[in-house]
């Protein structure tokens, strides 16, 4: 039989103060982190603008001109977070453009660019770098096991992966009352064969940057 | 691996102990957990959203010239005053057509094809044929009645230069102040004043031809 344990502690509780002379009350609580709030230069907002469809190839894929953002990190005091990643396109990365949205890069750590009908229209990537944490320049650790074991880490994948600025002392992640960093968008665009063209495509990538507390 | 305080609570819950024991061992590991629950755990706090947009436009535009070339003539050297700049009469419009396939965002930059071009204003160069000794003369092109899709409208205009769609000249002109709106069809009158440089009166007793060349480059933003 599964019992909810919190619900039995209550019930404890409440059976002693009626049947024993001592009674005993559990006092809890927790230190929450320092509020802080996560925010993106330009309103998060990066637009790529009107891509003539002739400038485009046909039958491969095109890399855009890179893009790049600021995020930053605000805290009341310093604290220790991370960043994770989520795509709101996910089902829409075209399959191997990453790779030429940057080289070295794979599908895993892509985003997507949104539908024309059928087909998904590219895909990006967004790299990492230009780190500072309360004025002090750093690089990037990233974490696969929820802050378990760090590496360093240069894009934000929309993998479940965890990243933070690094430390001075080494790969943990950094406590800080303020940081940011600069995320650099590269993406590409599928083969203009593989589009209609009729009309004006839209490219429309979407993603939620996530502050966690560690 | 618990990932936030509810998750723990969710995850230890599923334990099959007995009722007696489960409510000791709950009173004894309850702080515990507790305090756990902000070791080694992330949780979440704020976001933000990262919106990229863009647009694949089909189709092109083409530019052209109603004429390929602008001739101010003989200048008398009894009209120029000696050590001043003097205008080179009135100024000669030639017309700019930007035809596109489809609606698109056309911008024209129109550059001097002479190196050393001041770039703290606007003034094209005009040297003297073959007297690099002599001063240069200048030309500035005024953008006017720009027309977009037949439509004719005031507000296209900023200053000497800025039209709707962006008509850039260079050196150092980038207003983009006024909003941007696709065309199919693009006419802008591009009015041509000329000066004389300011020569010292021994140079005003010989024939002094100048030539210059601008061009006038299609693009998109």
């Amino acid at each position: 039989m599964k019992i909810r344990m919190l619900s039995l502690a209550a019930a404890l509780v409440a059976a002693g103060s009626a049947s024993a002379s001592t009674v005993r009350m559990d006092i809890s609580g927790s230190i929450t982190p320092a509020p802080c709030t996560v925010s993106l230069s330009n309103g998060g907002s990066v637009s790529f603008g009107d891509l003539r469809a002739e400038s485009l190839k046909a039958d491969a894929a095109t890399a855009l001109d890179a893009k790049t953002v600021t995020v930053s990190v605000a805290c009341n005091a310093a604290t220790a977070y991370g960043l994770q990643i989520s795509d709101d396109r996910a089902s829409s990365v075209a399959t191997g453009v990453a790779a030429t949205a940057k080289a070295g890069a794979s599908d895993a750590q892509a985003f997507g660019l949104g539908m024309s009908g059928a087909q998904a229209i590219g895909a990006y990537v967004v790299s990492l770098s230009d780190g500072v944490a309360d004025g002090t320049p750093t690089t990037f650790i990233g974490s696969a096991d929820n802050g378990a074991t760090w590496n360093a880490a240069s894009v934000l994948a929309p993998n479940g992966d965890t990243v933070a600025w690094r430390s001075a002392a080494g790969a943990t992640p950094v406590q800080a009352a303020s940081s940011s960093a600069l995320l650099t968008i590269n993406a590409a665009v599928v083969g203009t064969d593989r589009l209609d063209l009729s009309e004006a495509v839209d490219l429309d990538g979407s993603a939620v940057i996530e502050l966690l507390y560690l | 691996m618990c990932r936030r305080v509810r998750d723990i609570s969710f995850t230890c819950q599923e334990f099959p102990v007995k009722k007696t024991s489960a409510s000791l061992i709950a009173l004894a590991v309850l702080p515990a957990l507790l305090a756990m629950a902000h070791v080694g755990t992330a949780q979440a706090s704020s976001s933000t959203r990262l919106a990229v947009d863009g647009a694949i436009i089909p189709g092109s535009c083409s530019v052209s010239l109603d004429k390929v070339s602008i001739d101010f003539g003989d200048t008398r050297s009894s009209d120029l005053q000696p050590g001043m700049a003097s205008s080179l009469g009135s100024p000669i419009v030639r017309t700019v057509e930007v035809a596109c396939s489809r609606p698109l965002l056309p911008t024209l930059t129109i550059a001097d094809v002479h190196d050393g071009v001041r770039a703290d204003d606007r003034d094209f160069v005009l040297p003297i044929d073959g007297r690099p000794d002599l001063p240069q003369g200048y030309y500035r092109v005024n953008a006017i009645n720009a027309r977009v899709d037949g439509q004719a409208d005031a507000s296209w205009f900023s200053g000497r230069f800025r039209i709707g769609t962006a008509l850039r000249l260079k050196p150092g002109f980038d207003d983009l102040a006024y909003p941007l709106v696709r065309l199919t069809n693009w006419k802008v009158d591009l009015a041509v004043q000329a000066s004389a440089p300011a020569l010292p009166a021994g140079a005003l007793a010989e024939q002094l031809p100048f030539a210059g060349a601008f061009t006038i480059e299609l693009g998109y933003l």
